[in-house]
């Protein structure tokens, strides 16, 4: 689980070190992938090529320290752009794969972890973020591919968020945005800009690891 | 020409009438300290007030680039988009002199119903200064501004994408009072200060300053409102000039290798007319207010960095010997700390807070500097000793300001003392507005390890601040 890797950020950490750092967090929850992890041994690079955006993962053992940059440590660099990380099919490139395929093959499993369940992403989206100032008072969310509905808080529903199972879970865990998958037309909302706002400022924390989702 | 302004006369379609004015530029400024506002006619001015014409309430909710704020919120803010009001103060109403059928009114934010809105940074400092007037004080203030003139009109520094461009001077050498350099630089200035004087805005005096096509301008203490007032428009009339002659003129704090531009701030208090920082019976001339008042800036430094160096490109000035500050200290004469003290006259008697960065929002950067005296005297504050030698270079035992978007933050998140008389809600949204800007800056091109500013800094800030 999760609770049994020690995470050394650097200190000041900026976007990408703290974006990677959520997204190692919620794979390492499911069980199958912390063995995964723990299976690695060595560091690796990702770089942005869109930006200067880059950072470098070393895992051993329950250790993981994640700082920006590129190292020359790094067995294999991943290039990719960013914004299309979540995109089915997007194959970034990768550097030093053919000198260590296996640390490669792993890694590739480790970061493209399968999807959690997007009704448990909801029930710990709004534990973790209920009592944040602002919050709607009650929320629902619907699932437009798998026609289900979920509704949290009480009371007469204030804001209604629609969009595919696995773009919800994107969002609900912080590996997106709520405003833009909203004005790239993912997501669908029904409520005030107040609560669109709050409910975004949400997602940002938890993609910059402000709130848990253990 | 008739340069009275509107303010002591009651009569304002008599006013307008005598200046021939027919249309009205409303200023107000929003937190980054951008001056946004509308040019109205006559009528329209008129017949909208008291209460001013209204605006879109995301013109005090959205970042310099322009950019809504959608990721934070602040109770001032209507929940479907709705209309705030630039209400004119209009003690400020003046005519242009330049444009002969204008005139100018700076404002603050209010809801349209008139009640105010805390976040405006006009209303929260004309707030602060009535708390210390409510204490039995009245405080001057000034402001020394620097910024760097370049040959290169806007468009061509544009193009250029603002790197080589040639400053106004004779030298390239990093000189200072140089009446060389200066004088290649008299055209300008002198469209500047007379366009000063139409308006009334005391100056002082300027010069050439460090970095090659820098200059100084130095405004004569006023009170606080009107001196950051006085900043907004002069940035202004430097920016219109510059485009009237083809020429361009930066706030950005660090445009340039080497020198930085910085907002140094003075300020006063007096009692019934007389020195409050002055006492004649102390040895060393310092009255317990002006301990007290340091102590407070001292312990709030720290936080108080998020307001006086805002951008990314600002904290980049925070190095050692490069004429800002680096440390939270303070000294009679000491030009090398953040607080430099004045106390050899009643007369003279003010401190220079030489934190401050030519980007600052003044209103914004005068209030915290006011909140940390105010802090000071409430909690009976005692400042740390004096430093009496150089502060720079010091151990690493004397603690560093902090110089990150995330550490200044951070420090300005755990300051109660400013939170009590900025409020908790106005100083966390600002938090907000830092991180959002923090993130942007490395999301959009800005690369965390490079000395020289990003081109995000440059397409942010060269022309808007």
């Amino acid at each position: 689980m999760t609770t049994d890797f020690v995470f050394k950020l650097e200190t000041d950490p900026v976007p990408i070190v703290l974006s990677l750092y959520t997204t190692l967090k919620h794979a390492l929850s499911n069980p199958a992938y912390a063995a995964l992890a723990r299976s690695i041994d060595g560091c690796f690079s990702i770089a942005s090529t869109r930006d200067p955006q880059s950072a470098t993962i070393t895992l051993k053992g329950n250790q993981i320290d994640i700082h920006h940059g590129v190292s020359d440590k790094a067995k294999i660099t991943i290039n990719l752009d960013l914004s299309r990380m979540s995109e089915e099919g997007y194959r970034p490139s990768v550097k030093g794969l053919l000198r260590h395929p296996f640390f490669a093959y792993r890694v590739g499993r480790l970061l493209n972890f399968p999807a959690t369940s997007w009704a448990d992403d909801a029930k710990r989206f709004w534990d973790s973020t209920q009592f944040l100032p602002y919050m709607p008072k009650a929320i629902k969310f619907t699932s437009t591919d798998k026609q289900q509905h979920l509704s949290f808080g009480n009371g007469p529903t204030d804001v209604e968020i629609c969009g595919k199972s696995k773009v919800l879970s994107s969002m609900l865990t912080g590996s997106s945005i709520l405003v833009e998958d909203i004005i790239a037309g993912r997501i669908q909302i029904i409520g005030s800009l107040k609560h669109l706002s709050v409910l975004s400022e949400a997602t940002l924390k938890m993609k910059l690891g402000e709130l848990g989702h253990e | 020409m008739n340069n009275q302004p509107f303010r002591g006369e009651i009569n304002l379609e008599a006013w307008l009438d005598r200046h021939h004015i027919d249309v009205i530029r409303t200023q107000a400024t929003n937190l980054e300290g951008v001056s946004i506002g509308k040019y109205c006619n006559r009528g329209k001015f008129t017949k909208t007030l008291p209460g001013g014409h209204n605006v879109a309430d995301i013109a005090l909710a959205m970042d310099i680039a322009g950019t809504p704020h959608l990721t934070f919120w602040h109770s001032f803010r209507h929940e479907t988009l709705g209309d705030i009001a630039l209400r004119p103060d209009l003690d400020t109403l003046v005519p242009d002199g330049t444009d002969l059928n204008l005139g100018h009114c700076i404002g603050d934010f209010v809801q349209v119903d008139g009640s105010p809105i805390n976040l405006c940074p006009r209303t929260n400092l004309n707030r602060l200064v009535g708390e210390i007037y409510d204490m039995g004080y009245e405080v001057k203030a000034s402001c020394e501004l620097e910024f760097y003139l370049f040959r290169d009109s806007f468009a061509d520094a544009r193009r250029k994408k603002y790197q080589n461009l040639q400053p106004i001077g004779a030298s390239k050498l990093q000189t200072v009072y140089l009446l060389r350099n200066a004088f290649h630089a008299r055209t300008f200035m002198a469209e500047v200060t007379r366009r000063l004087n139409y308006l009334g805005i005391g100056w002082e005096a300027w010069n050439d300053e460090n970095g090659s096509g820098q200059i100084e301008l130095n405004l004569t203490p006023s009170d606080p409102v009107n001196i950051a007032d006085a900043v907004v428009r002069t940035k202004q009339i430097i920016y219109e000039v510059a485009v009237d002659q083809g020429m361009s003129a930066t706030f950005m704090a660090h445009p340039v290798r080497g020198y930085s531009s910085g907002m140094h701030i003075h300020h006063s208090l007096t009692r019934e007319g007389e020195a409050a920082f002055y006492d004649v019976d102390k040895p060393d001339n310092r009255s317990d207010l002006l301990r007290h008042w340091v102590g407070g800036m001292i312990e709030t430094m720290p936080g108080a960095v998020s307001y006086l160096c805002p951008t990314v490109n600002s904290l980049r000035r925070l190095t050692e010997f490069s004429a800002p500050p680096t440390t939270a200290t303070w000294g009679e004469e000491n030009k090398s700390c953040a607080l430099r003290l004045i106390t050899r006259s009643a007369g003279l008697s003010r401190i220079e807070h030489r934190l401050g960065a030519a980007d600052l929002n003044p209103y914004l950067g005068l209030g915290v500097i006011l909140a940390g005296g105010i802090s000071g005297v409430r909690h009976s504050i005692e400042p740390p000793e004096e430093l009496a030698q150089i502060g720079w270079g010091l151990p690493e035992s004397f603690e560093r300001l902090p110089r990150t978007v995330n550490s200044t933050s951070a420090a300005l998140q755990n300051d109660a003392y400013l939170k009590e008389v900025l409020g908790t809600e106005e100083v966390e949204y600002w938090i907000k507005t830092r991180k959002l800007a923090w993130l942007s800056f490395h999301t959009e091109g800005g690369d965390p390890d490079s000395k020289k500013p990003a081109q995000w800094e440059y397409d942010r800030y060269f022309e808007i601040v």
